[in-house]
């Protein structure tokens, strides 16, 4: 494809500023998220930029499981959706570990913490 | 008894391409454009005194002619709009099915135009036409595969095949 025709039908989407790539992320559905992980730097403008791999891993989960990234200053934050998603997790654990009952109220995605842990080897497959 | 009726005519404004085209725009019209407000505000350009013949041009130079033309026909039509609230919008549903039928119309140009009416909107920090340009693109992501994607925005897959696979595994788990 030559180059005016890639002006043509091409959106240059990554290159728009990363503030406004994210303005469009935002707005597209979470069931849909999984669709984006196209390109390494969409991936991270998505899940966060964290270095940590645990703390990417539940970024990764908590979008998946219906909870949004908090898309100003990088901060995660719960959705209106988080009940159904802790519900969607327990259910998980509960088929597979047999664990029935988790206090989930103090459960914070960015502060990594024992559920967390637990989180991530189910999400990895070594539960 | 005749009394003299003063002509109001609307205050104008002087805006400059970066291609050096000059644009004549309200005051009024031009108000939606929060880069735009405050240089005239700090540059005081509100002073009824001066004409337009004799006011200094705001130069944009990140902005083209053909796409600052599109910007002004964008807010002549939205003058009448009320302010946006930021706050009430961020906490409202984030949907891309509420865009106006003409601002539909408006935004359905080629790509490259888009393109520059989204870094335009930014630089002059419109944000309802932002807010509409971004839900435009959000709308061409929606129901394409990551194939799809890739090909429409000419993104390259930069995954390494643990990568992928790793992201297999975690579109396996959410999809369980």
């Amino acid at each position: 494809m030559d180059e005016l025709k890639l002006r043509r039908y091409v959106f240059p989407l990554l290159d728009l500023p990363n503030e406004i790539i994210s303005m469009i992320l935002a707005r597209m559905p979470a069931k849909e998220l999984s669709a984006l992980r196209v390109n390494k730097k969409i991936d991270a403008l998505c899940y966060g930029n964290a270095q940590d791999p645990m703390v990417m891993t539940l970024t990764t989960i908590s979008t998946y499981s219906e909870l949004t990234i908090g898309w100003t200053q990088g901060a995660v934050r719960r959705s209106y959706s988080i009940q159904s998603s802790m519900k969607k997790i327990m259910e998980r654990l509960r088929r597979e570990r047999g664990i029935v009952e988790y206090n989930t109220a103090e459960f914070e995605f960015s502060r990594p913490n024992p559920f967390h842990a637990l989180l991530v080897e189910m999400f990895s497959g070594t539960l | 008894f005749l009394f003299p009726i003063k002509m109001t005519s609307p205050r104008m404004i002087k805006l400059t391409s970066n291609d050096d085209k000059t644009f004549e725009v309200e005051r009024d019209v031009i108000k939606q454009s929060v880069t735009v407000n405050t240089l005239i505000t700090d540059l005081n350009m509100d002073d009824e005194d001066v004409s337009v013949e004799n006011q200094m041009a705001i130069p944009l130079p990140n902005v083209d002619a053909a796409t600052l033309e599109m910007v002004i026909t964008w807010c002549k039509q939205h003058r009448e709009d009320p302010p946006r609230n930021e706050e009430e919008e961020e906490k409202k549903e984030k949907r891309t099915d509420d865009i106006p039928e003409w601002d539909k119309t408006f935004l359905d140009v080629e790509q490259s135009v888009l393109f520059a009416l989204i870094l335009a909107a930014n630089y002059m920090d419109i944000k309802g036409l932002l807010d509409n340009c971004c839900k435009t693109v959000a709308n061409m992501i929606k129901g394409k595969t990551p194939d799809e994607i890739r090909k429409h925005f000419n993104i390259k897959n930069d995954f390494t095949p643990e990568e992928e696979e790793q992201i297999r595994k975690e579109n396996a788990w959410c999809e369980d």
